[in-house]
């Protein structure tokens, strides 16, 4: 279960954003595990747009 | 001050709205946290976020120790076994403490929720998404909830219905212990309520023109009887404020803020 939910809609989208760039991705609860997901997020993006 | 616990099969939901950064009249008293929230909140790099998560916490702590007529700072949480797997990470729970209240904890973009009730309980405060977000998550979703949010939709998925059904999705996924580690696609939550979920309550809760929350109870023992929404200011949250003060009344004013 990740911490409370925090952010459950943005992880999603990162999931579909990276599932979509390249063919597999994370589950979403390890990305919604993460730290800071929106550090992730930018990072992420940074790299893959 | 001892707040009376829910009524058997009831409810309390508390929401706390963030203040603007910079304008806290107050000092939050961070002593409250534990060693592991602080460091959570430490890694919020904006002031918005930090202030937000600290404060969603120690209302969390002030409420059951109000509750349980507890020292906040001396509540100790963990986490219940997982439906799933059966490892510690499913519901929040106290520990070393005989009570039998449940409760939960959601928090985001400026807005707070807590629920604490005789039953299990999940809840979910979101900002209401962008139709960006809505579109992105809409294919996750269970193919009953996507017909609906599709029917009539020739200008797309309406954003607040899309929020208002992953708010149910969540409080409900909450409350079962699972989150999001259950398929989306697995549950209708949709609006037809006779077809939700069996043993489970999943209400709408006011946030406010800006949010949306749900919160889901769970009824196997007892029907619910009451859901009571009250409004925790956050003056009642700064150091030295030794009471939580129910604003119920200025509850419909704060939501229109």
């Amino acid at each position: 279960m990740t911490d409370l939910g925090i952010g459950s809609m943005g992880g999603l989208e990162l999931h579909s954003f990276i599932t979509s760039a390249l063919g597999t991705a994370p589950t979403l609860p390890t990305i919604l595990s993460a730290e800071n997901l929106r550090v992730l997020a930018r990072r992420v993006e940074g790299v893959l747009a | 001050m001892k707040l009376p616990h829910p009524p058997p099969g009831g409810a309390d939901l508390w929401l706390l709205r963030q203040p603007e950064p910079g304008t806290c009249t107050g000092v939050l008293d961070l002593a409250e946290l534990d060693e592991n929230e602080r460091r959570r909140a430490g890694t919020c790099r904006r002031e918005a976020g930090r202030l937000l998560y600290s404060s969603a916490h120690i209302g969390l702590r002030r409420l059951l120790g109000a509750y349980l007529d507890t020292a906040p700072g001396a509540l100790r949480f963990g986490r219940a076994p997982c439906p799933c797997c059966d490892r510690r990470h499913g519901r929040p729970v106290l520990q070393d403490t005989e009570s039998t209240l449940h409760f939960s904890l959601s928090h985001g973009s400026g807005m707070a929720l807590i629920g604490v009730s005789t039953l299990p309980i999940g809840v979910d405060v979101e900002r209401v998404p962008t139709s960006d977000t809505a579109r992105v998550c809409f294919p996750a979703l269970h193919p009953e909830e996507q017909s609906e949010l599709s029917a009539g939709a020739q200008a797309g998925i309406d954003a607040i219905s899309f929020g208002q059904l992953w708010t149910r999705k969540e409080a409900y996924l909450k409350g079962l212990g699972t989150g999001l580690a259950r398929d989306l696609a697995a549950d209708y939550l949709g609006d037809n309520a006779d077809r939700r979920p069996a043993d489970w309550t999943v209400l709408d809760v006011p946030c406010g023109p800006r949010h949306i929350g749900a919160v889901a109870l769970h009824v196997v023992q007892q029907p619910v009887q009451s859901v009571t929404v009250h409004w925790l200011p956050i003056d009642s949250l700064y150091q030295g404020a030794t009471c939580v003060v129910d604003k119920q009344e200025h509850l419909l004013g704060e939501l229109v803020a």
